[in-house]
């Protein structure tokens, strides 16, 4: 490779870069350019421009109280998520004690089963045993099928740590809860921060568990631009997927600020090197 | 500056021995090196004081407390581990401040005590860097500070000069004696490198396999060593093996065919012993001294060190390495007589592995 590559691979290897560009960002742009079209279906190019779906988003109540409800239960499925995946992965990462190995497993298997199972398993269980779907359904759904993510950055960090720090902790007095506080915590958030992302952006854009978990009340953003798209094509559709794309890039505008954006790119803290 | 002691300390991992019924006494601010090749339990004794391992069986003393059962918190102990462990999340101060913290000192206090031990490694300006953005020198400075800003009753440090590069390792090395002069801690500290531990320490315990295999000072130590083991690591010494008889009113060892002349085993019998020789006590020559033991050999290689040379002779089926002086002429395959003075020469009981 000290002669440099040939001309012919570097043309390819150009050609594949600009093709998953194009395959990867074409949707994403069909979206944005048909929200600003002024005709009243969904088309692309767009045909003029103007920002009346946005206004049409904003006066129809029921998108506002989709996107509220995702949002509330994206930010609750985050607090649980992380919570409960940062214990986990403690507990995984460094006790031994009998069946770590199957626990861990059945902790990322949500990663591997299909999520459809897990929404199945959910309606049947709540319709069984609750009052049907309610918002503490979608959040106990959305818990299951986000903590995977959590447990694998979390672990992933915890994994690649000096364990000399806790010990030197400790001979420094520190008891187990400073020990944790102070020491494991701070150097786990990296992974619970990428963690996080993953839950949030998972549940707020979660379609297949959120469908068998629909009520009346517990129409989520994803299932009514679902719903929206099959009854009628107005762009106010477009719209809406607009902002959602907006609120992602926020998100990921605000890790890269404050975390760095190589946890979300970095094979060992996105855990899944 | 509390004296510490084990005794019939013991630690087995599965069937393994680390550390087999050691017992050992470490005065008040003095400062000691357990020393000896890896696998010789000298960091598990280090960890089992800190509280960090359990022991198997035996007992812990620091001043007149039994620590034996004792959690690691709890103990009056300051310890630098080899990785150094810092805090990766935390600043200089940070890290500095740590033990004093826990101990739920007085902000004030602690802040006072954290420039003083700061001062002392010379890190003052540096307290409001990260850690992550020190050099290899001074996060061993920092995690030096941390491990005695508390001033503990005894302080550990292991292996705390291994990470540094040979320049920096001999500036540390003054430091540490000066530090240990001022803070008056009683130290020990774990090595593998016999002229780290001669040079810092003003005891040297010697260890081979989880058991004690010498005690004393730097000095008596390299003088008398007691076996062939402690010579060797010690002095780096030559070890060759020799039949020893009387032969008139004194003895004689025959060693690789020859006869030399040696002084009085200290049992004065006769047999089989490992004739020592330190390097710097054997010289090249072609007209020995009278009086002194000589044996013809071949120079093999030559290693030139500025203020001298190292060489590497053959004698018989042996290999002797000895230091000489820059002037010293030996060409690699000459032909050449080593000589010694016999009262430099030590007869040790042959030991089994």
């Amino acid at each position: 490779m000290v002669a440099g590559t040939p001309t012919l691979a570097k043309a390819i290897a150009a050609a594949l870069v600009a093709v998953t560009i194009v395959y990867m960002l074409a949707p994403l742009l069909v979206v944005i350019g048909a929200s600003f079209s002024t005709s009243s279906y969904l088309v692309f190019p767009p045909e003029g421009f103007s920002l009346k779906w946005y206004q049409k988003v904003l006066d129809t109540p029921s998108y506002l109280r989709a996107g509220w409800l995702s949002l509330r239960i994206a930010v609750l499925v985050t607090l649980i998520t992380v919570t409960i995946g940062t214990a986990a992965a403690i507990a995984l990462t460094r006790f031994r004690f009998p069946g770590r190995e199957p626990l861990q497993a059945l902790f990322l298997s949500p990663l591997i089963l299909p999520a459809i199972i897990f929404g199945i398993g959910m309606l049947v269980l709540f319709s069984r045993y609750a009052d049907g779907p309610s918002l503490m359904a979608l959040v106990a759904g959305h818990v299951v099928i986000t903590l995977p993510y959590v447990v694998r950055t979390v672990s992933a960090v915890l994994v690649g740590m000096d364990k000399a720090t806790e010990e030197a902790a400790r001979v420094m007095g520190a008891n187990r809860w400073q020990r944790y506080w102070y020491v494991v915590l701070p150097q786990a958030l990296p992974g619970i921060g990428a963690g996080a992302f993953f839950a949030f952006n998972i549940s707020f854009d979660d379609a297949v568990v959120a469908i068998f978990l629909r009520g009346p009340d517990t129409e989520t953003l994803p299932i009514l631009i679902y719903t929206q798209i099959e009854f009628s094509s107005d762009p106010s559709v477009a719209a809406v997927s607009t902002l959602m794309i907006l609120i992602t890039v926020g998100m990921i505008v605000a890790v890269e600020r404050f975390l760095g954006l190589k946890l979300l790119t970095d094979r060992r803290a996105a855990g899944r090197g | 500056m509390l004296p510490v002691a084990v005794e019939r300390l013991t630690k087995a991992f599965g069937a393994t021995v680390a550390l087999d019924a050691v017992t050992l006494a470490f005065a008040p601010k003095s400062f000691t090196a357990l020393l000896g090749p890896s696998g010789c339990g000298k960091s598990t004794l280090l960890r089992l004081i800190a509280g960090l391992e359990r022991p198997s069986g035996g007992t812990i003393r620091i001043g007149d407390q039994d620590v034996t059962a004792l959690a690691p918190e709890k103990r009056d102990v300051g310890m630098m581990f080899q990785s150094y462990a810092l805090f990766p999340h935390m600043s200089v101060a940070e890290n500095v401040a740590f033990p004093l913290k826990m101990k739920g000192e007085a902000r004030g206090k602690i802040g006072e005590r954290v420039a003083e031990a700061l001062a002392l490694v010379r890190l003052e300006a540096l307290a409001a860097r990260s850690v992550r953005a020190l050099s290899g020198g001074q996060q061993q400075r920092v995690a030096l500070a941390r491990a005695f800003v508390a001033r503990p009753g005894v302080l550990l440090l292991d292996e705390p000069l291994s990470n540094l590069d040979a320049r920096l390792r001999e500036e540390m090395q003054v430091e540490l004696i000066e530090l240990h002069r001022t803070l008056e801690l009683t130290t020990v500290f774990v090595t593998h490198d016999q002229e780290e531990a001669l040079s810092i320490a003003d005891t040297v315990v010697l260890m081979r396999a989880g058991r004690i295999e010498q005690t004393g000072a730097p000095e008596a130590i390299y003088a008398a060593p007691k076996t062939p083991f402690a010579a060797d690591f010690i002095g780096a010494a030559n070890l060759l093996p020799a039949r020893v008889r009387r032969a008139g009113d004194g003895f004689v060892a025959e060693v690789e065919g020859a006869v030399v002349p040696v002084r009085a085993p200290q049992d004065g019998r006769e047999g089989d012993y490992a004739l020592v020789l330190r390097q710097e006590d054997i010289r090249i020559t072609d007209a020995p001294p009278p009086g002194f033991a000589s044996l013809p050999a071949t120079v093999r290689t030559r290693v030139y060190l500025g203020a001298g040379a190292r060489v590497v002779v053959s004698v018989g089926a042996r290999t002797l390495t000895l230091l000489t002086n820059k002037n010293a002429s030996a060409a690699s395959g000459a032909a050449v007589h080593v000589a010694w003075d016999p009262d430099d020469a030590r007869l040790l009981h042959p030991q089994q592995d």
